[in-house]
């Protein structure tokens, strides 16, 4: 498959700062790649070399194959949306969506224009952008990265200012384009990746921990674990620490949290519970969130 | 480059640019003319009964017009430092830079879109004010230097261009408003500071004595010795100083 978006052994200083380390990273046309890492990762940095913002120290970047180099055209292919969208308070939605057509030398049709507006549900046009709401200044920014149909749309960061609704607005454009547009997807909500990700790669401190496939992360990274919730979880616990297969446990919000030997089947511990005599209205698989995956490789 | 420009000139327009600087420059051509016509007349009742004697000469066409340049250096010209201070950096200061060079712009296009936007409306603005000085003064002195005028405003339009070359290698150089404002006050002060020497060969056709030739040019008629060679090293410091900002911008990484 053509790589979207290909970075080779991408370096970058702030000073004597080192940002990004070296990275290598693939996006392929046409998945969701969820860029994911902590605050000050290097996430931004990255997007920023990618749209020549920053000057990289060393390394390539390619975009659909093409190595950038001094020129702009590249732009021509790429959509961007940055996490706290500024535009000039004095236009309206539909001016700026016109402006961004003609800094991109794309036709303007003004059809197209409320069209891409009404998918993003602006439909409040005519309110200069500086009257905007938080969520609505996202929702303008992810049509201007639209307006030109580009090949790929780089997100950096989009939900992190916005409440839950603003936020799953936001996820339910990303879903509604997923397959037609490559999407490197910049977050540090791992909920948020989880959900509309076919890939993630994973940044910290400047470099690339893992590239997989939200699935195979799940796989890799899975650990035979039960969240068990009894009627009495004290007397559970007393039971659980007398065990050898039981490697640990603590509390969980749903009850108490059971990592087991990796040999061993679900049901021996049941049996188990069972012959204590202990009632239990809980006994399910715990299957690990992102989140776990990230603090695992993080630390 | 036409379509930065009209975005650059549609910002004028919202934001009432395209109408404050033409009504302050008209405004001062109404007051200079009369300024120079009546100001002996309010001096000399002010003095009376003082016992202080001060004879005014009858005030002439002339004066109006030093009055004229001498309140545009005053007013104008620190305006137009504030304000084009403030349009060169409003995109870096209010974030809009990522979004825009998200997109395939030209630097150099960008920033030559804002100095070419505002020195229209300048210019614009002062050939208004000079149809309504002009007039003014033909209406209290009964005599106007029409063509030596519009020289000597020409000429003020050139120092204009340059002071605003400044503020754009300053927009460019710094991060925020008060540093870039800071430092083209500085620049300017300085280069105000070097025209007291202008017995010094080298500093003697700097850009800041153009307005002092424009007076000159209007009492004598003629062009004054050393005019020529001061408007053309304006004219290579003005281009210089594009370059320099063009040159720095395009170098420079962009934060967001």
């Amino acid at each position: 498959m053509k790589s979207a978006i290909k970075i080779t052994n991408l370096t970058k200083y702030y000073d004597d700062f080192l940002a990004l380390d070296h990275i290598d990273l693939t996006v392929n046309t046409g998945e969701v790649f969820g860029f994911i890492g902590k605050n000050g990762a290097g996430k931004t940095t990255t997007i920023n070399l990618i749209l020549s913002l920053l000057h990289k120290d060393d390394g390539e970047i390619s975009i659909l194959g093409e190595q950038i180099k001094d020129d702009r055209n590249y732009k021509y292919d790429i959509g961007y949306v940055p996490d706290v969208p500024v535009f000039p308070h004095y236009l309206t939605a539909e001016e700026y969506l016109i402006y961004a057509c003609e800094m991109l030398d794309y036709p303007v049709d003004k059809q197209a224009i409320q069209d891409i507006l009404s998918f993003v549900g602006l439909d409040e046009t005519t309110k200069q952008v500086g009257n905007y709401s938080r969520g609505m200044k996202q929702r303008l920014a992810i049509a201007q990265a639209l307006v030109h149909d580009p090949k790929i749309l780089i997100m950096d960061e989009p939900t992190s200012a916005l409440d839950p609704i603003g936020r799953k607005d936001v996820l339910d454009i990303i879903t509604k384009l997923k397959g037609k547009k490559t999407i490197f997807y910049s977050t540090h909500i791992l909920e948020d990746a989880e959900k509309v990700c076919d890939r993630i790669g994973l940044i910290d401190h400047g470099q690339i921990k893992l590239v997989k496939s939200i699935d195979a992360i799940k796989t890799d990274y899975i650990q035979p674990m039960m969240i068990i919730d009894t009627k009495d979880n004290q007397q559970l616990e007393d039971i659980l620490s007398k065990l050898d297969y039981v490697k640990q446990y603590r509390s969980h919000h749903q009850g108490v949290l059971v990592e087991l030997s990796d040999d061993l089947s679900d049901n021996t511990l049941l049996t188990e519970l069972v012959q204590h005599d202990i009632i239990i209205t809980r006994y399910i698989p715990y299957l690990p969130t992102l989140e776990d995956v990230f603090i695992e490789v993080t630390s | 480059m036409s379509k930065l420009l009209k975005y650059d000139v549609l910002f004028l327009r919202r934001t009432a640019k395209v109408i404050v600087f033409p009504a302050l420059i008209v405004l001062i051509s109404i007051i200079s003319p009369l300024t120079a016509k009546y100001m002996n007349q309010i001096l000399a009742s002010f003095l009376e009964g003082s016992g202080v004697q001060i004879d005014f000469p009858d005030p002439v066409a002339l004066d109006s017009y030093v009055q004229y340049i001498s309140d545009l250096n005053e007013i104008v010209l620190l305006v137009v430092l504030f304000v084009s201070v403030s349009i060169f950096i409003r995109d870096k200061t209010k974030d809009l830079m990522p979004l825009i060079f998200s997109k395939p712009v030209s630097r150099t296009k960008y920033l030559l879109s804002k100095y070419i936007s505002f020195s229209t409306l300048l210019f614009v603005s002062l050939l208004l004010g000079y149809l309504v000085f002009t007039y003014y003064t033909y209406v209290l002195f009964d005599k106007v230097f029409l063509i030596e005028g519009l020289v000597a405003l020409l000429v003020y339009f050139l120092y204009l261009l340059f002071l605003m070359s400044i503020a754009l290698v300053m927009s460019v150089l710094f991060r925020t408003y008060i540093m870039a404002i800071l430092m083209t006050f500085l620049a300017y002060i300085g280069f105000s500071i070097l025209s007291i020497f202008e017995n010094v060969n080298i500093l003697e056709y700097f850009p800041n004595l153009l307005n002092n030739y424009g007076i000159s040019y209007i009492s004598q008629g003629a062009l004054p010795e050393g005019m020529g060679i001061t408007i053309l090293v304006a004219i290579l410091f003005t281009g210089g100083l594009l370059y320099l900002s063009i040159l720095l911008f395009n170098h420079q990484e962009i934060h967001s």
